[in-house]
């Protein structure tokens, strides 16, 4: 028998192979979710939204390119709710921990990951970054999705997936009598910008620890289609020496503001549907 | 890049590479639902990684990836198994040299030489591609490449009388 003679008969052997029963619209929707997933990591931006702006801004997530920032408006959005609404949570609640806040980033996107006025309609994502002068960066995110979606984007096995993964620290979940989902996590990032910031793995943050930010962070996900969070990183050769100066017990209180979770204040675009496969 | 695009050139990919990539997959874990299940994982990582992808790698990539998890599948699967009830020698082959007596051949070999074999003569890869997809030597691919070889001609003699 000769290796052509065997290349044959393996090929005859699997002439009589089933159909395929999964299509790549059942890929994508679980690429898409498994990333999202791990955005709740991310501190509170695990909107629907957001896997979309994952999937314009790749970086933002994983992987080995490094996250890259949209072009980020410096002067702070006025007179809508959302940007006010972050703005003076930040104020009033962060500001006190970690000294002056500085200039503040903002990014605000639709459903598709497009930059959009921050009182436009179709507004879906809020992402307000700053660099204060006590700790690395702080980030407050608001974001809205199709309620009907939630169960789809639902932070369900966000901690067993980190867990698995090797993703975060420390990850811990809990439903709320309403049906929201609230999750507090410690997490190495990489690459990050103000409004940006790459999860990787503990152990690759063991390896390149003059590289990582440790976040600690605060996400709620509500059956109303909005989802908002806060985190703050620091610089530290690991978790355990993570010196945060933000409580949790603050985090939660901004992330669970009822001015941000108000699902009026945001869009509710459904993605877009999946063709094809 | 725009999402759409992303979807689109994934969904060609796919429609185009599924079937090569499940047989390969099949001959790891010789059962066509893990088969499925198996290359299903691998390209949603696949899809995930899509735009840090360089074009000229997706191939190589996508078979790394299902190559990967097959063996993990496979390794995993003789772990739960248990090696007390892993017979010596695979099942005596049937009569005619039929699908059954190649079945249980492929079942007698290491799981990385049913690799190997998937590869290079399913796939139809080089000696150096298959080592690149597995990360092993190009010797060790010879070296299963031979060993593999050695046991179907010896479990399925049938085999051996092809050339002749």
């Amino acid at each position: 028998m000769s290796e052509h003679d065997l290349s044959t008969i393996l090929r005859e052997h699997l002439t009589d192979e089933p159909p395929v029963g999964v299509t790549s619209g059942d890929a994508i929707r679980r690429g898409r979710r498994q990333g999202h997933r791990r955005l709740a990591l991310v501190g509170g931006a695990a909107a629907a939204v957001l896997a979309v702006a994952v999937a314009v801004l790749p970086g933002l997530v994983d992987g080995d390119e490094p996250g890259r920032a949209r072009d980020a408006a410096s002067a702070p959005p006025e007179g809508v709710a959302i940007p006010g609404a972050l703005e003076s949570l930040a104020a009033t609640k962060v500001e006190p921990y970690v000294g002056a806040l500085g200039a503040p980033t903002w990014d605000v996107v639709d459903v598709e990951g497009r930059p959009v006025a921050p009182d436009a309609a179709e507004a879906q994502f809020f992402e307000l970054g700053y660099e204060p002068a006590g700790s690395a960066l702080v980030q407050l995110h608001v974001a809205g999705y199709a309620p009907e979606e939630f169960d789809l984007y639902s932070f369900g096995s966000t901690c067993a997936d980190s867990e698995q993964d090797g993703m975060a620290v420390s990850c811990e979940q809990e439903t709320l009598a309403d049906g929201s989902t609230i999750i507090t996590s410690v997490a190495p990032y990489t690459d990050v910008t103000n409004t940006t910031k790459r999860l990787i793995t503990v152990a690759q943050a063991r390896k390149h620890p003059e590289k990582v930010l440790w976040a600690r962070s605060f996400s709620i996900s509500t059956r109303d289609g909005v989802t908002a969070g806060v985190s703050e990183l620091v610089r530290a050769d690991s978790a355990d020496t993570a010196t945060w100066l933000v409580p949790v017990e603050v985090l939660r209180e901004i992330a669970t503001d009822a001015d941000l979770l108000n699902p009026d204040a945001v869009a509710h675009a459904r993605f877009p549907e999946i063709t094809g496969g | 890049m725009q999402r759409g695009q992303r979807d689109a050139e994934f969904t060609e990919f796919y429609a185009a590479r599924v079937r090569p990539l499940r047989r390969v997959a099949y001959l790891v874990v010789r059962d066509w639902h893990a088969a499925e299940d198996v290359t299903q994982r691998a390209l949603v990582k696949v899809y995930r990684a899509w735009p840090r992808i360089q074009p000229g790698g997706l191939e190589a990539y996508a078979r790394r990836a299902v190559v990967n998890e097959a063996l993990t599948h496979a390794t995993r699967r003789g772990r739960e198994i248990g090696l007390d009830q892993v017979p010596d020698q695979a099942a005596p082959p049937d009569r005619d040299g039929g699908p059954l007596a190649l079945d249980a051949a492929l079942a007698a070999l290491p799981p990385q030489q049913r690799a190997v074999v998937a590869l290079r003569f399913v796939d139809d890869l080089s000696v150096a591609s298959t080592a690149e997809a597995l990360g092993i030597a190009e010797g060790t691919v010879k070296s299963h490449t031979s060993k593999a070889m050695a046991t179907l001609r010896r479990l399925v003699p049938e085999l051996s009388e092809i050339q002749e």
